[in-house]
């Protein structure tokens, strides 16, 4: 290592920068890219805000958690470094970062995917729900069917971690992520905001297929039923299995897409309303001015990405309580 | 896509030193005084302005490969002289020479040797034509270089080059001009003064908004705001007439000179040479750097040479390159 890698990441020289710098006695935690400390702040917040400054470690994600991983042997109290777990807490002995990911004190993880997994779990999407409607609030099962898919998926997820935990690239994420995805422009819930069954037998057929191919490769299946028992014991259940895959997959094909089904049903239901409410041809100015409301309140106050990004329900999360758990033991 | 700075291969630098370096979008050198750094930044300057110094000069070869795989060569020639000392002296007894035959087949024989014009003349003659012989003397060790023509129109004519030494800035701080206004300002103001001169005459132009903006995001920390009305001026929060930019600390001239350099890039593809900007600026000001020069051109690659970790703290931890790390020959 170098002079200068070892004297950034020195407690003396960090403690030193950070109070010629502010004033104030900081440690850093570095994150994969700047998208990240939104996220990251909100862990450092629920313990000590003034303790450590969140830092990106690179302007590009990719990057940054190669960079990252490169410093794992020289992190210290003041020098932490957060990441996104990936597959690494689910398969501890994948490769070596994973090894050190689950044994170094200092390398702070999401213990679910990645913060996208956070922002889309059951607290998350519920805080939004609860929200997305001008006027009035329609029912839906879209919690019950991210349920639904996380059981579906649940099988399938124990056996690729299994066996991605002992071979990686023999058995890659692609080929699972691939696996779980929905069909293009699907959504698990239909038009009237209930779960859409024939999608998820659909899913499910094309999930337990792989699944099973999976099974095939598992010969030693009294190992496999301990391995799953530490997933368990890890906190990874049927109803959470969802947030294990990758982060932007949920997001984008199984999450986002039901909640813009549910802002397209609920703006038109809001919409026809309006439509009964003035029939008569002389208010129609004030039928359109309505209805304009509500096209402006859902794209300016009601934009799904930025709802989802700034969203913080996931703070009751167990997954985040671990993590505050481990930067508290680490704060003093 | 423009092409981009890929590898700098050095060899035999000061006789014993090969060094490869890899580019990427922002490349931070750092290490121990003394390994080359500044060296090695200005002998990148040199491939690319094509013109030797005497960095270049200590090393035997030197290639600057792009993106897009074409290179600019630098080789030693072997020169045909035996003795260093005789070409030395062989040049200007050649261009004395010249200058004889020039004075003789002109008409000096008809003003009286001694007199004012005679002088005059002679003095002008030699000027004239000792400027013109010494580019050729440039132009024969600029042939050291080999480019492709493409390479030399995008280098002539799109791309922006820069090198700015902060060092060198700081010391022109201290020098004292007297203009033939018999106006006294320091090197640095007078530079500043030129920088600024184009962004002054279009207040509401893109690249000047974007300018004052970036450096105002800078200012902030000590309550100074910058505008174009009639010049440039600096609005402070305690008075109310307008500073002078040469009454602005060494760190925000500093400052100031740097986001002008680049804003007057304009969106060019550049490449930006900085030795050891870190001095004068306070901790914050030097995590920002990167981003702001990246904000005023988002097409301007920059190589820093630099001691201080502050440049690299935010975001660029991915960015830095240790001395030791790229010299792969004998050190």
């Amino acid at each position: 290592m170098s002079d200068f890698s070892r004297m950034i990441g020195s407690p003396a020289f960090i403690r030193a920068y950070s109070s010629i710098q502010s004033g104030q006695t900081m440690g850093n935690i570095f994150v994969e890219n700047p998208t990240d400390i939104p996220f990251w702040q909100h862990v450092v917040n629920a313990v000590e805000a003034s303790r450590y400054k969140v830092r990106p470690i690179a302007k590009e994600k990719a990057a940054g958690k190669r960079t990252l991983q490169k410093r794992y042997a020289e992190l210290n109290q003041e020098f932490l470094v957060a990441v996104d777990s990936d597959y690494d807490y689910l398969c501890p002995e994948r490769h070596d970062h994973a090894v050190q990911l689950n044994e170094n004190p200092f390398i702070l993880h999401t213990y679910c995917y990645s913060r996208e997994s956070f922002q889309c779990c059951h607290l998350s999407v519920e805080s939004i729900t609860d929200i997305l409607y001008y006027h009035e609030a329609l029912p839906s099962e879209i919690l019950e069917a991210l349920t639904q898919y996380s059981r579906c998926i649940y099988p399938a997820l124990c056996a690729f971690a299994y066996l991605h935990n002992q071979n990686w690239q023999k058995y890659g994420e692609d080929l699972f992520k691939d696996a779980l995805t929905t069909e293009a422009a699907a959504c698990l819930i239909d038009d009237e905001l209930r779960i859409n069954g024939d999608l998820l037998t659909r899913l499910k057929t094309r999930i337990d297929e792989y699944c099973q191919s999976l099974m095939n490769d598992i010969t030693d299946r009294v190992t496999f039923e301990d391995f799953k028992a530490e997933l368990n014991r890890k906190g990874i259940t049927e109803d959470n299995a969802y947030m294990f895959i990758n982060g932007h997959c949920l997001q984008n094909t199984v999450v986002k897409p039901m909640l813009e089904k549910m802002v397209a049903v609920t703006k038109r239901a809001e919409k026809a309303s309006i439509d009964d409410m003035y029939p008569e041809p002389e208010r129609r100015a004030t039928k359109r001015q309505k209805m304009n409301e509500i096209d402006n309140y859902y794209k300016n106050e009601r934009h799904l990405s930025t709802l989802l990004s700034t969203g913080h329900a996931f703070c009751r999360h167990a997954f985040f309580d671990q993590i505050i758990e481990k930067l508290r033991a680490l704060s003093h | 896509m423009h092409p981009t700075l890929k590898t700098l291969k050095i060899e035999r630098l000061f006789g014993h030193k090969d060094i490869e370096l890899h580019f990427n979008d922002v490349t931070v050198l750092v290490g121990k005084n003394g390994l080359g750094k500044t060296t090695l930044l200005k002998i990148l300057h040199a491939l690319l302005m094509r013109q030797s110094c005497a960095e270049i000069s200590n090393c035997l070869n030197a290639t600057l490969t792009f993106s897009d795989n074409e290179t600019i060569d630098f080789r030693k020639k072997p020169l045909s002289f035996t003795d260093a000392d005789g070409i030395e002296k062989k040049i200007p007894e050649d261009i004395d020479d010249h200058l004889y035959e020039l004075s003789e087949n002109n008409s000096m024989h008809d003003i009286p040797e001694g007199t004012v014009g005679y002088n005059n003349f002679e003095s002008k003659i030699e000027i004239v034509n000792k400027t013109y012989l010494y580019s050729i003397l440039r132009e024969f060790l600029n042939s050291k270089f080999t480019l492709s023509d493409n390479k030399k129109y995008f280098l002539n004519a799109v791309a922006k080059i820069n090198f700015i030494s902060t060092i060198n800035m700081s010391a022109n701080s201290q020098q004292v001009l007297t203009g033939s206004d018999g106006r006294q300002r320091n090197f640095l103001d007078w530079e500043i003064e030129k920088e600024i001169a184009d962004l002054v005459k279009t207040p509401k132009g893109k690249f000047t908004l974007l300018f004052l903006k970036e450096l105002n995001r800078h200012f902030s920390d000590s309550g100074k705001k910058v505008q174009i009305t009639e010049g440039l001026k600096v609005i402070t929060s305690d008075s109310k007439n307008p500073l002078p930019i040469s009454k602005l600390s060494s760190g925000e001239r500093q400052l100031l000179y740097i986001m002008a350099k680049v804003a007057n890039t304009k969106s060019s593809p550049a490449f930006l040479l900085m030795d050891e900007p870190e001095i004068s600026l306070h901790l914050n000001w030097q995590e920002k750097l990167i981003d702001s020069i990246k904000t005023l051109n988002p097409n301007c690659q920059i190589v820093i040479v630099t001691h201080s970790p502050a440049i690299i703290m935010d975001g660029y931890m991915d960015s830095y390159v240790d001395m030791e790390s790229i010299v792969t020959g004998g050190k």
